[in-house]
């Protein structure tokens, strides 16, 4: 029992009778109310608002069995809570042979056992001390009560009667139901049971064989327009266009029986609503017992029409409100035509209250009805139709009934709809999924029992998004909270995919198995059935309780599903591989909320491989992680202990396979990297804000093996943490590769380039080079003029190197197609045969040329523009390309011609070149003589002053920042910066080079040099 | 407009300005699928053996 109820209970209690167990029984309730600090509160509120909902604006009927009805009333308790009562009203007809055993059958189906401490009713005639004698019951309904304050002795003997229950083994189970609490609950009800006598109308217009006069109808109107919200939910916009949605479902009933074709609803300019559909007609011949035309019976009784009964239509829509009668009632006007057996008739109705007799205007070939109505302001706070509204819920009607066209015609503004799909719920799919990308063609089914007079149609396909979208129908209602139908597709959907995955072997040992939401990622699908007695949780949040309807889809979509998945493999494996997918996220997810709930928790101290820094001032803190122990060992030994943390991590070979070696960053190393920085990890955990230095340093050996864990930590980084390198936190340190040693003095390089430029700078000290011709006086060059000649040879040198690469050898290249000055930028090849071309236009003519069919292709040359002006620079050095690669030939004496280019050292040695392309080797060799040059293979062969004065000292050290690169601005950028890193990224999961290349291609991060 | 794949599902996808922040992936979901993947050390980054790596004892 909800707060609110307590409330009313309360009131009326008070008001009518208040008797002392009633207020013992509600302060009792609200005492187990109040444990549930919730509830207390809403209960509380609701106390001093002493709201007035009616009771029975809460009923619901749980079954509508031959002779029986069960409603239940009020109480918007869930079953699960302790808090919760049930109010059950049963009314027996005094003609149901086998009233007791109906009512085990409706108890049998899972009624809480708490409702059995409701209300409960026995035939009156047969309880000589029902104290309700009233008139009421004169119908032929039997409503008795047990009364209160005959003693809970009594009571519980009566109770257990009507349970069906033996006074035997399961008498414990009801008396665990009728405890005391309950039975003062009982007793409220009874005190409130002239309430009862006011839905009696309603109850009783449920019955097909229903037996009542005038008066009493009158008195049904009467009811509907005191307390509409009963009937239609509420009296706002949604119980307003309720209205519209009784009354087409009439018509909806039509189609339903295969012979409406066309809906028409058509809003007035006066605000009244016609509804059009081409059935059968209302019929309009008299029906005898009753003494009027069934049209007006219909439209003047709750509850009139064929529907209750199986012979006129299978399956109906309308049992789920109370009919097209309630819409007469509360509008203000009415009116009917319908055409039949030739004739068309017309009836009218003011409020409920026949207006106008029925009588024929016209003839027609036609059949159909047409229902126009003007609800009732004094009902409703605001009359307007709203097309949106309406047109939602048309359009969904004619989703669900294909073939079916509706159309919507607002005549106050013209605006105008027609639906119609052809292909039902498979066109509702569709258009849930408009602009999302389906994974395959939507998949349908639709399946009946004819015994049982099921059917269902199931409409499904899947996206490439992550969210479910299912939607459940049951006779055309959106039941928006599902039931058994939903369920059992759910159920049906999981088993089949779990089946199909398994027997194709699609799930690995390792890795979770999908669960039913995994499975439902990214699903659209709408399921529908057909219930010829469909039975509803409760009025408002629609959901679908019929058992056997469970039984039925499961089984019919489950064999369907099945089928469907062997006969076609391909599609069964994207299920099966986007349900695996998913069940891997949510396994990621989970580990990773774990790590960073750890790593929180544990914090710095927490981690075993950290050596943490004294300071924790993030503006000089720095975290070094380091390769290998050794090399942690040394930085460990010399670090600004106050400033510097050192984490020690080591690749770990994996295994060895296929001549490859397989490096990875192990589980423990990656948990001990998160949690030294303290950030967390995961899309919601990860918080920078909580990074603990200053900076990040990655310091590894400068070889293949240090360049690999590199690009493993700076991708995860990049995946995972790349607030970090946006904020540009993250340096590489920079070890040297070489050190130079000459007596005491060191000198360290970082590599081969810096080298080179040390070596090249040492051989300059005091050098000059003598051009010593045979036919001219020798010249020298020296200071600037012989470092610019230098570095000119050296470019050449460097595009020679980038020519080479692709075949091209630069002393035939440049003496064979030097001319005027320019040299080839094409090469074409054609079936093999090489051509070289200067200009674009060249080699398009070229093409052009070519017979049909052959196979041309082409390799750009880079850079040989700039070469060719090289070359011309040559000539302000006084040499000639020919210098380049001129030889020194050996004479008859055996000594070598002399040099014509001569480096004279600062010690005035002389050191002959061969030619002018070896003036920077020989620089070089100059620079090395009298350094020893130590190539380091890792940072453990440095000591640890070594490690501390190259690579960590911040006054020496060099650190390169790591940025992201502008990706797109230069792609080309990218694939350079990929090949120097040397990165060779491989997922282990298959050898998919395009999936490597991908990645690589997806993870642009390259270096840029900064001094800090 | 820019473009990239997403480096777990593959979906080609697009952006305007900055990276997004799920970059390289589609999704914080493909971003999850990727952490458990560096969890459960999937990744590795190879080479070709070397004659040193055959005489040397692995470091594990």
């Amino acid at each position: 029992m909800n707060a609110q109820q307590y409330a009313w209970l309360l009131r009326n209690s008070r008001r009518r009778r208040g008797p002392a167990p009633l207020a013992e029984g509600i302060a009792r309730a609200l005492r187990t109310a109040a444990n549930d600090a919730r509830r207390s509160a809403s209960a509380r509120l609701a106390l001093e608002r002493v709201l007035d909902p009616s009771l029975f604006e809460r009923v619901s009927v749980l079954s509508f069995r031959k002779g029986v009805v069960v409603i239940r009333a009020g109480c918007g308790a869930t079953s699960r809570s302790s808090a919760a009562r049930w109010f059950a009203i049963c009314a027996i007809p005094s003609r149901a042979s086998s009233a007791s055993a109906s009512w085990r059958r409706e108890r049998g189906r899972r009624i809480p056992p708490a409702m059995s401490s409701g209300l409960t009713a026995a035939g009156a005639h047969h309880d000589s001390a029902a104290r309700h004698k009233a008139d009421h019951m004169k119908d032929g309904v039997e409503m008795a009560t047990a009364p209160a304050g005959k003693g809970d002795g009594e009571m519980r003997e009566k109770l257990l009667d009507l349970l069906g229950l033996p006074a035997g083994a399961r008498q414990r189970d009801a008396l665990g139901a009728l405890n005391e609490a309950n039975l003062a609950d009982a007793a409220v009800i009874l005190s409130v049971e002239a309430r009862i006598a006011t839905v009696r109308s309603a109850i009783a217009g449920l019955y097909h064989d229903y037996d009542e006069s005038k008066v009493q109808l009158l008195e049904g109107a009467e009811h509907v327009r005191k307390r509409p919200g009963m009937y239609i939910g509420d009296v706002g916009q949604r119980g307003l266009h309720h209205l519209v949605n009784e009354v087409v479902d009439n018509a909806i009933d039509e189609a339903l029986a295969g012979i409406c074709k066309n809906i028409d609803v058509i809003i007035r300019e006066g605000g009244s609503v016609s509804v059009k559909d081409d059935g059968r007609g209302f019929p309009t011949g008299i029906v005898e017992e009753h003494g009027m035309s069934a049209v007006e019976l219909c439209m003047t009784r709750l509850g009139a029409g064929a529907k209750f009964d199986r012979g006129s239509y299978k399956v109906s829509s309308g049992l789920h409100g109370i009919g097209v009668s309630a819409v007469n009632f509360l509008s203000e006007w009415c009116n009917v035509e319908t055409s039949r057996g030739g004739h068309t008739y017309r009836i009218g109705f003011r409020r409920g209250v026949t207006s106008e007799p029925l009588h024929e205007i016209g003839t027609t070939t036609a059949t159909g009805t047409t229902v126009t109505f003007q609800p009732d302001s004094e009902i409703f706070p605001d009359v307007n139709f709203q097309f949106e509204t309406l047109g939602k819920r048309l359009r969904e009607l004619a989703f669900l009934n294909s073939g079916l066209r509706i159309s919507i015609r607002d005549e106050r503004d013209g605006r105008e709809e027609t639906y119609y799909y052809e292909r039902g719920i498979v066109d509702f799919v569709e258009h849930l999924n408009e602009g999302k990308g389906a994974l395959h063609p939507t998949l349908f089914v639709t399946r009946r029992d004819d015994e049982r007079n099921l059917a269902c149609e199931l409409a499904m396909q899947y996206t490439d998004r992550y969210d479910e979208v299912l939607m459940s129908f049951a006779n055309n209602i959106n039941t928006h909270d599902g039931g058994t139908h939903l369920s059992a597709f759910r159920a049906a959907l999981t088993r089949a995919v779990n089946n199909y995955g398994r027997k194709a072997n699609l799930f690995k040992a390792n890795e979770p198995l999908p669960s039913g939401e995994d499975i439902r990622e990214g699903l659209t699908a709408i399921i529908s059935v057909m219930v010829p007695e469909p039975q509803f949780e409760s009025q408002t949040k629609v959901k679908l309780t019929n058992s056997d309807v469970g039984t039925f889809v499961e089984t019919a979509v489950g064999e369907w599903l099945s089928t469907r998945f062997e006969e076609n493999p391909a599609e069964a494996k994207r299920i099966v591989q986007k349900a695996v997918a998913s069940a891997q996220a949510r396994e990621a997810a989970r580990k990773a909320r774990e790590t960073a709930r750890k790593s929180a928790m544990s914090g710095a101290g927490m981690s075993r491989k950290l050596v943490d820094c004294s300071s924790r001032d993030v503006d000089e803190t720095e975290l070094f992680i380091v390769e290998g122990d050794s090399a942690a060992g040394s930085a460990k030994g010399y670090r600004d202990a106050r400033t510097q943390a050192i984490l020690p991590i080591r690749g770990k070979i994996l295994n060895v396979e296929k001549a490859r070696l397989h490096k990875i960053l192990s589980h423990e190393e990656i948990l001990e990297i998160i949690k030294a920085l303290g950030t967390g990890i995961g899309v919601e955990d990860f918080n920078i804000e909580k990074l603990r230095y200053g900076r990040v340093i990655i310091m590894t050996d400068a070889d293949v093996d240090g360049s690999h864990i590199r690009t493993l930590l700076l991708t995860f980084l990049f995946r995972h943490m790349r607030p970090l390198i946006d904020k540009g936190v993250v340096y590489i340190a920079q070890p040297p590769l070489y050190q130079l040693a000459r007596g005491k003095k060191r000198e360290y390089v970082v590599d081969d380039g810096a080298l080179n430029a040390k070596l090249k700078q040492l051989g300059l000290e005091g050098a000059r080079m003598e051009i010593r011709r045979a036919d001219a006086s020798a010249q020298t060059i020296e200071g600037e003029r012989l470092i610019t000649l230098l570095e000119l040879l050296e470019e050449i040198e460097r595009i020679g190197r980038t020519l080479s690469r692709r075949g091209v050898v630069l002393q035939p290249f440049v003496s064979e197609f030097l001319r005027d000055g320019a040299l080839p930028t094409w090469r074409a090849t054609v079936n093999g045969a090489e051509s070289y071309h200067y200009a674009d236009e060249d080699y398009d003519a070229f093409k052009a040329a070519q017979p049909d069919g052959a196979e041309v292709s082409r390799t750009e040359l880079p850079d040989t523009r700039r070469l060719a002006r090289l070359l011309a620079d040559l000539a302000s050095f006084d040499c000639s390309v020919a210098d380049l690669f001129m030889r020194r030939v050996e004479q008859v004496t055996g000594e070598l011609t002399p040099a014509v280019f001569v480096i004279v050292t600062g010690s005035d040695d002389e050191r002959p070149l061969d030619n002018l392309m070896e003036t920077p080797v020989g620089v070089r060799a100059i620079g090395q003589k009298g350094w020893e040059v130590k190539r380091f293979k890792g940072l453990g062969e440095m000591n640890k002053e070594e490690l501390w004065e190259t690579t960590m000292d911040p006054a020496n050290r060099v650190l390169r920042q790591v940025v992201v690169s502008d990706t797109d601005a230069d792609a080309d950028q990218i694939e350079i910066d990929a090949r120097e890193t040397d990165i060779l990224f491989a997922i282990l999961m298959g050898e998919d080079v395009e999936k490597r290349r991908n990645f690589i291609e997806t993870n642009a991060i390259h270096v840029k040099n900064l001094d800090v | 407009m820019p473009q990239y794949r997403c480096a777990i599902c593959e979906k080609l996808l697009e952006y305007q300005g900055d990276l997004p922040e799920v970059y390289p992936f589609c999704s914080a979901r493909c971003k999850m699928v990727d952490l458990g993947r560096w969890f459960s050390e999937s990744y590795s980054i190879d080479r070709d053996l070397t004659p040193e790596d055959l005489g040397a004892t692995p470091e594990e």
